[in-house]
């Protein structure tokens, strides 16, 4: 049996057209919320959006909107509080990985613009435009929760993705710093999953297993991780139980980060 | 949000159990399903506590009377455990003393220093080895069992007025993580560091509490003190099968101090 601890509650995800954004979308519509979910992939958007709706019955609203750039989501928060009338959960998700395995020293200006805007600024202009609304709330004792989705790669840098790895530290200390700012009233932590089956890796086990043999990867809880594995997660986030909790960085990694072998691609041989 | 009883048919094992964080974790585990050991060094307390959870859970709870710092009290505490239950799938490692505060750690008596070592560190390596094989080898799917540990704040960044303490406490994350990733894949090891909770530690007074808090410069950013409901909370999240892909991890539940607010500390400085 699952608790309706969001009933009358909305939830905002970005990047929820796939991957743990999906995930999140049936987990808290399943627990009462109404969500907006956002996406810069239309088709798939809609697509996602109606699945949700028509399996929980709660309002699900898709909106279409670049997180880099200022003016749409600008645009998209004016909609989103003509949809719902509170925004509970912000899960601040949307991000990108691009120049897989391309040596620091060699990455293109354009992808570095690309990969900052959408994972940090992107997280950041979406923050921006909602939590002063979040904080006048008047839901006790807490008036909004919100969620970052950092990774591993932002704990302990990971060569094979550099400029993820830079983007999603800046991750964790924009959550930190938001969770200063923004306490008492809303708490901010981040959730850092290690490696699960998403969009990422072309929803593909193979391209994991590619990608933890050439990072000489080891998970001490030895299963490569799921969708399900960082829904949970969130469900305690945006729960009561996780009221006092803030500011902090969660990884999801079966061990990887704190306990395990992180991805390294360093020659040696002693 | 997991109020199922997701422990129906499982035993728990908790430490320092008779009152404080570790009576909350009794509550709340056998409110979903769990059948309880609770272990404790003080006997009439425990006894009454145990016979409280029991009355209002309709749970066995079953109480012993043992000193964690002692190996062959442990190793029958144990013994006596598994034959209460059949299995133990939580064991909340819980039990910890504070002495000497606001003592210098260098002014500090060598029989202090070891008793804490002793009950705090040496005691939770204790109750782990003693618990843990048989643990593992538990045919519950995914995972055999879940062991939580208490650490502390003090852990994490130095408290100076209890510095034996800190010491202690900063060697349970350590321990934890060589837990972890000895227990894996069968067992998730991790860590609840709470910070300022009106506890026994603090003679169940908020007064005294923020008498610490102030002496220390301590800032919170969730601005109001932990309660002992609070830390309840994430055990019953790591005791789920919601935290099953976790393991060797240290959970602050502190409302942002350690992180994101300001810490203990007692040094004076103009620059």
């Amino acid at each position: 049996m699952v608790e309706k601890f969001l009933e009358g509650k909305g939830a905002l995800i970005t990047g929820g057209a796939s991957g743990f954004g999906r995930g999140a979308a049936y987990a808290f519509a399943e627990r009462g919320a109404d969500l907006v979910l956002v996406d810069v992939n239309e088709e798939l958007l809609i697509e996602t959006s109606k699945n949700v709706e028509k399996k929980t019955g709660q309002k699900v609203i898709p909106i279409v909107c670049d997180v880099s750039n200022s003016d749409q989501v600008e645009a998209m928060a004016k909609q989103v509080y003509k949809e719902l009338d509170n925004v509970y959960i912000l899960f601040n998700n949307a991000g990108i990985a691009l120049s897989y395995g391309v040596n620091i020293c060699r990455i293109k200006e354009e992808n570095w613009e690309k990969i900052m805007n959408t994972n940090l600024k992107g997280q950041w202009l979406v923050a921006k435009a909602f939590c002063r609304k979040m904080k006048a709330q008047k839901f006790e004792p807490i008036t909004g929760k919100m969620i970052h989705t950092s990774s591993i790669a932002g704990m302990v840098v990971d060569g094979g993705v550099p400029l993820y790895s830079i983007s999603k530290a800046g991750v964790i200390a924009l959550t930190q710093l938001l969770s200063q700012t923004l306490a008492p009233k809303i708490t901010v932590n981040s959730i850092a999953p290690g490696l699960h089956v998403t969009g990422i890796y072309r929803n593909s086990e193979e391209e994991i297993r590619i990608k933890i043999e050439s990072g000489h990867i080891k998970t001490p809880l030895n299963r490569i991780g799921t969708v399900e594995d960082v829904v949970k997660l969130l469900i305690f986030l945006a729960s009561p139980m996780s009221n006092f909790i803030t500011g902090h960085n969660f990884p999801i990694d079966g061990g990887i980060a704190e306990v395990g072998v992180p991805p390294n691609y360093i020659k040696s041989s002693v | 949000m997991m109020d199922e009883n997701f422990l129906e048919g499982k035993g728990a094992l908790i430490t320092g159990a008779a009152s404080g964080f570790g009576r909350g974790f009794a509550y709340a585990y056998a409110k979903r399903g769990a059948n309880l050991v609770l272990v404790d060094i003080n006997k009439e307390l425990l006894n009454e506590t145990a016979k409280k959870v029991e009355e209002s859970t309709g749970r066995n709870v079953i109480p012993i009377v043992c000193d964690v710092s002692k190996s062959d009290q442990v190793e029958s505490m144990s013994k006596q455990a598994f034959e209460e239950l059949d299995n133990i799938f939580i064991l909340n490692n819980n039990a910890g003393v504070a002495l000497n505060f606001g003592k210098d750690l260098l002014r500090i008596d060598e029989e202090r220093f070891d008793k804490q070592i002793a009950v705090n560190l040496k005691g939770q390596w204790l109750v782990s080895k003693s618990i843990c094989k048989r643990m593992k080898k538990q045919t519950f799917k995914p995972i055999a069992g879940k062991v939580i540990h208490t650490a502390s704040i003090a852990g994490m960044v130095v408290d100076n007025a209890f510095p034996v303490y800190s010491i202690t406490k900063a060697g349970i994350i350590m321990m934890v993580k060589a837990l972890a990733q000895s227990l894996a894949p069968n067992i998730t090891v991790n860590a609840i560091s709470p910070g300022y909770h009106v506890t026994g530690i603090y003679d169940n007074r908020e007064d005294i509490m923020k008498m610490t808090m102030d002496q220390g410069h301590v800032k919170t950013p969730m601005n109001r003190y932990g309660t002992v409901e609070d830390v309840v909370n994430v055990s019953v999240f790591l005791a789920s099968p919601l935290s099953n892909f976790i393991t060797g991890h240290n959970f602050p539940v502190d409302g942002g101090i350690t992180e994101v607010g300001v810490t203990a500390y007692y040094f004076k400085s103009k620059v």
